[in-house]
């Protein structure tokens, strides 16, 4: 019933915006554009009914003139973010409909070179994805980049109101207003969000939303092209000039269903815009009937001749990723410096800082703070521009940092405590990890993302865990570990080069140790280089057990060597990667044939992580093996020292878990 | 506790026959668990546990002959000797005497060895219990092909020896004879002429069956050791501490081995044969007449036949076997060819025939004394040769003895 009433007045106001429609011939370049963006939607359409291309299409058929306005006003160096319903928005912005026919028809012509079909379209100046909000948080970090740098460009996102149901669009109107990014937030609101009525899903104001935040709003409709045309220049002049952030509302309708038969709407309402619709009306007259039909015939020519020979991508080039999987076999001896871990890691990100301008964004890290564990102590002393220390917003920051790395920077992004790395998720997953494949190989984001794992501190559930299991795996992320055993510096210079996205663990316990100092009975090396592998092996003696593990529980036992050795009776080789994902497995296969008991073990909770994850691939690899897993017990880690320690993987655990391979 | 006796099944059967044995020492038993299995002359029967409880076995063999009655085994209701610690009261162990000069690492198990005495067979910088492991003389191993184990749960035999690695050569010889060869002994004959005629026992007219285990037992425990042995494993041979000799009896309802003591003299040997012989027909064997043998000897020479396929017994690594007929004694050697070669036992052959062949010039008329040297054992014959008049008589209080003047000059 309040949508009735909602519509209604929608209704009433389109008729008389619509009948304001006056000396349009100025505008025909304008209304050919937004024509031939109907056509393509329409043709897409019967592509689907024909069974020509599958998966599903958002058409904006009837919202035509919001993207082709905007862009009337916009730079080719600006940028413009787009969601599922990006056709019209891509078209307008970049002129490439060729480009996005071949991307629907699944050619390795597209924009993403059939990959990204309709959803995710890549072209220099503008990106879409299909998760609701996600690229808003990228595109601030373009604008404050952009702004950085002192660049002329800003950016636009496009969503639409049922967006606004999402956390991190006010995460992304608060770090666009505190960083002053040149960002253009614009709401196409059709009033439906899917099928659902915007009386049910948005609730208040919607510009009160952005004025919240001390962004300036604007407001206009589709109906009106010069009203339309005038307010998208006053707001784009406003984030220009100003460079400040803006939000634009433009209400508007769609005429045809979400995507292709998901339209529950009453009939008789979508006929009553369909009669104002400007193109509707334009095609009944004769004054366009020419253009209309030169447009159809072009776009049909081109479509038949797509269809005729299709080449699609070659499947064995694409699938393979930018991660190192293979290191050399090449031995160093590995001597440490005296000094504390946080002292070598904070060092290690500072020549970043340094020698590539590398950008920090983060909760709480700027100086004299530091962040919680000081690793970016000093840092926005030596350069204030290069330190972002941002809200509590893990995806915000995240998006950002992407964002930013998009036009070229080099981003860390810090998360607090690795429990909250679950708040950047989506982040990760669907945009830092995808955009490489996803747009067909076009670019990569090479952001590396940095937190502290861990417990033993007493911290309790939500501050002491080791989540990197969700994290391994994700295509084309690598996911690398620090371990006091090594100095990180070699390592972390190194990931600079790789093209991926990098997530990198460290952990709070071992910030506290200094770098480790073998015993004389002891060797420590390198093996493959600075992305390799840390080995602690007895001198003059050749092992009867293998004990791989990472980062801090690495350190934890070679601290304790000599006791794990008097109270097992085994000699252990201790092998300790520092990629997670992907494993050196060249070397570890190597070490694992040599001697066949291996035990691995990692703090994070039993089942399905990193030690599954490597216990199979050596179980496939290497026949007649004996392998054996530790890790934490699958609960929530207390706050209580002495129970939490009872939770944890703990020296006690390890030697009785080592004794079981004495009669092996 | 319950003793567990062989019982009497009929009244013909003074002895039964163990079959096969059917769990292992200190191993819990519930009630009617089989235990072993044994055979009389009529039928094969299960012995099943009486009880519940921690078995232990004594002085019971597969083959092995055993009068009723015998108690061949304990069940009792804990674990004898049960040490279990509690780790909280045992007061720690300062190792102070522990020789760390050269600065291992030592883990506890290995302090606790060095501390009850043992020394490490290798040192290391990194001592485990592993370092400790008598490996003496230990040949390079490498992977066979594996066979069938000679005894159920590959129990050792229960006479005193060490353990030690089978050469390289002989594994690449074993697998090639298992993978080719139906199976893995090899038979090698040799006639023996008796020079002079033998004044003793009448038992021993038309035998030499005394002569024989005594040179025998002389060789394996001189120049022969490594026939005093039997095959283990793929990886390992035993070799025996002592000589016993076996001698294979049969009156067609027992096989029997009878285990001979080691005597000083061919005389006592012959007695002890002869003892052996009448308890064997009178069924009265005893559990020492039928315990474990390092060699079997088989007498056939009253039998008329003049050529036999000896089998070897269990945990050895030949058997002798002799014939008579009108050309003399055959005496035949059955080798197993996992411990030894041909070439070597023929030397033992050989060697054994010469000084069975001389046993005139070697002992005195009563066979008490061997002419022989006790310290080098040479013989007149050799001592004669060297240009030597004879041997010194010594009396040492306890019985008299010839010594070879080298010897006697030290």
């Amino acid at each position: 019933m309040k949508q009735d009433i909602i519509i209604k007045d929608l209704y009433k106001k389109a008729k008389i915006e619509s009948s304001k429609n006056d000396n349009l011939l100025s505008y025909k370049s304008l209304i050919l554009s937004a024509y031939r963006i109907r056509s393509i939607e329409l043709k897409f359409l019967e592509l689907f009914s024909d069974a020509k291309i599958s998966g599903t299409v958002h058409t904006c058929v009837g919202q035509e003139f919001t993207g082709v306005a905007i862009s009337e006003y916009l730079k080719s160096y600006d940028w413009v973010t787009s969601n599922h319903r990006c056709h019209g928005h891509f078209i307008a912005k970049t002129g490439n409909w060729r480009g996005l026919i071949d991307e629907l028809l699944g050619l390795d012509s597209g924009v993403s070179s059939g990959i990204g079909s309709s959803q995710h379209l890549f072209q220099e100046g503008f990106i879409s994805n299909g998760t609701q909000g996600s690229l808003l948080p990228v595109a601030t970090g373009i604008g404050v980049s952009n702004k950085r740098r002192k660049r002329k460009g800003i950016v636009v996102s496009f969503i639409g109101e049922g967006t606004l149901g999402e956390g991190v669009v006010y995460e992304t109107f608060n770090l666009a207003s505190l960083f002053s990014s040149p960002h253009l937030i614009i709401c196409e609101n059709n009033y439906y969000s899917q099928t659902t009525a915007q009386a049910c899903n948005t609730a208040g104001s919607i510009s009160a939303r952005a004025n919240a935040f001390g962004i300036k709003s604007f407001e206009c409709s589709t109906w009106c092209l010069e009203a339309l045309l005038a307010k998208c220049n006053e707001a784009i002049s406003y984030v220009r000039d100003e460079k400040k952030p803006a939000f634009l509302k433009i209400d508007t309708y769609r005429l045809l269903a979400h995507s292709k038969g998901d339209d529950d709407r009453k009939r008789d309402e979508v006929l009553k815009f369909e009669e104002i619709d400007l193109l509707n009306q334009l095609e009944q007259s004769t004054e366009y009937k020419l253009e209309f039909e030169e447009i159809k015939k072009e776009i049909d020519a081109y479509v038949a001749l797509k269809l005729i020979s299709p080449k699609r991508i070659n499947y064995l080039s694409f699938s393979t990723d930018e991660l190192p999987r293979k290191v050399s076999m090449r031995s160093s001896n590995i001597l440490n410096e005296k000094t504390s871990m946080v002292k070598a890691l904070s060092r290690a990100y500072k020549n970043q800082l340094i020698e590539n301008d590398a950008i920090f964004i983060g909760e709480d890290i700027a100086d004299p703070y530091g962040g919680a564990f000081k690793i970016t102590k000093g840092f926005q002393e030596h350069n204030s521009s290069n330190v972002y220390s941002t809200p509590i917003s893990e995806a915000g920051l995240v998006g950002m940092a992407i964002g930013m790395n998009l036009v070229g920077e080099k981003t860390y992004a810090e998360i607090m405590f690795g429990d909250f790395i679950v708040n950047a998720m989506d982040q990760i997953i669907n945009n830092a990890a995808k955009f490489h494949h996803m747009y067909g190989k076009k670019f990569s984001c090479d952001v590396v993302i940095r937190m502290p794992m861990g417990g033993r501190r007493g911290y309790g559930p939500t501050h002491s865990q080791s989540l990197e299991k969700f994290l391994l795996g994700i295509d084309n992320t690598l996911v690398a570990s620090v371990t006091s055993l090594i100095d990180p510096t070699p390592l972390i210079e190194s990931l600079v080069q790789l093209s991926c996205p990098k997530i990198v663990i460290e952990n709070k316990t071992d910030y506290s140790s200094f770098l480790y100092q073998p015993l004389e009975d002891l060797y420590l090396e390198k093996i493959g280089g600075n992305l390799g592998t840390v080995k602690l092996s007895p001198k003059g003696e050749k092992p009867s057990l293998i004990v791989v593990s990472y980062g801090y529980m690495a350190r934890m036992i070679a601290d304790n060597y000599i006791k794990i050795f008097q109270e097992t009776d085994l000699v252990f080789t201790l092998i300790c990667p520092q990629l997670l994902h992907p494993v050196p497995f060249n070397h570890l296969v190597g070490e694992v044939k040599k001697c066949k008991n291996i035990l691995l073990i990692e703090e994070t909770t039993q089942g399905y992580g990193w030690c599954d994850g490597v216990a199979a691939e050596l179980a496939e690899g290497v026949s007649d093996i004996n392998i054996k897993r530790l890790s934490s017990d699958p609960v929530a880690i207390p706050s209580n020292r002495e129970v939490e320690i009872k939770n944890l993987v703990s020296l006690e655990s390890i030697i009785k878990k080592i004794k079981e391979f004495r009669n092996t | 506790m319950t003793e567990l006796k062989i019982p009497r099944e009929n009244a013909n059967d003074d002895t039964v026959l163990i079959t096969s044995i059917d769990i292992k020492d200190e191993q819990f038993v519930k009630i009617d668990d089989l235990i072993f299995t044994f055979e009389t002359s009529k039928a094969s029967i299960e012995f099943n546990a009486p009880i519940e409880g921690y078995i232990y076995l004594k002085n019971l063999n597969i083959g092995q002959q055993i009068y009723v009655d015998t108690v061949v085994g304990e069940i009792h209701a804990q674990k004898k000797d049960d040490k279990i610690k509690d780790l909280s009261d045992t007061p720690k162990k300062n190792p102070t005497h522990i020789n760390n000069s050269d600065n291992s690492n030592i883990s506890n198990v290995a302090k606790d060895l060095l501390n009850s005495g043992k020394t490490p067979v290798k040192n290391s910088k990194w001592l485990t219990s592993k370092n400790f492991i008598d490996n003496e003389n230990t040949f390079e191993k490498n992977t066979v092909v594996k066979s069938k184990l000679p005894f159920k749960d590959n129990k050792l035999p229960k006479i005193q020896h060490k353990l030690k690695g089978i050469t390289s050569r002989k594994i690449h010889e074993i697998n090639a004879l298992e993978i080719s060869s139906p199976h893995l002994n090899s038979t090698i004959g040799i006639n023996i002429d008796i020079q002079g005629r033998r004044v003793t026992n009448e038992f021993f007219n038309n035998s030499i069956l005394d002569l024989l285990i005594y040179e025998t037992s002389l060789l394996l425990k001189t120049s022969f050791k490594d026939l005093n042995a039997a095959f283990l494993n793929h990886e390992n041979i035993i070799y025996f501490d002592d000589v016993i000799p076996g001698i294979a009896m049969d009156d067609k309802n027992n096989l029997s081995v009878i285990a001979m003591s080691d005597t000083k003299n061919l005389f006592d040997l012959g007695k002890q044969i002869i003892d052996a012989v009448i308890r064997f027909d009178d069924k009265k064997l005893t559990a020492k007449d039928t315990r474990e043998t390092t060699f079997t000897i088989t007498d056939l020479s009253g039998l008329n036949v003049n050529y036999v396929l000896p089998l070897i017994n269990g945990f050895q690594t030949f058997i002798l076997s002799v014939c008579k007929s009108k050309y003399g004694y055959q005496l035949y050697g059955t080798f197993d060819h996992r411990v030894t070669e041909g070439k070597r036992f023929s030397d033992f052959l050989s060697e054994l025939k010469r000084r069975v062949e001389l046993f005139e010039n070697n002992y005195d008329v009563f066979q008490k004394i061997k002419k022989e040297c006790y310290y080098c054992t040479k013989s007149l014959n050799e001592e004669q040769s060297l240009g030597s008049r004879g041997f010194l008589k010594i009396d040492d209080g306890e019985s008299e003895k010839l010594i070879c003047r080298n010897c006697y000059e030290g």
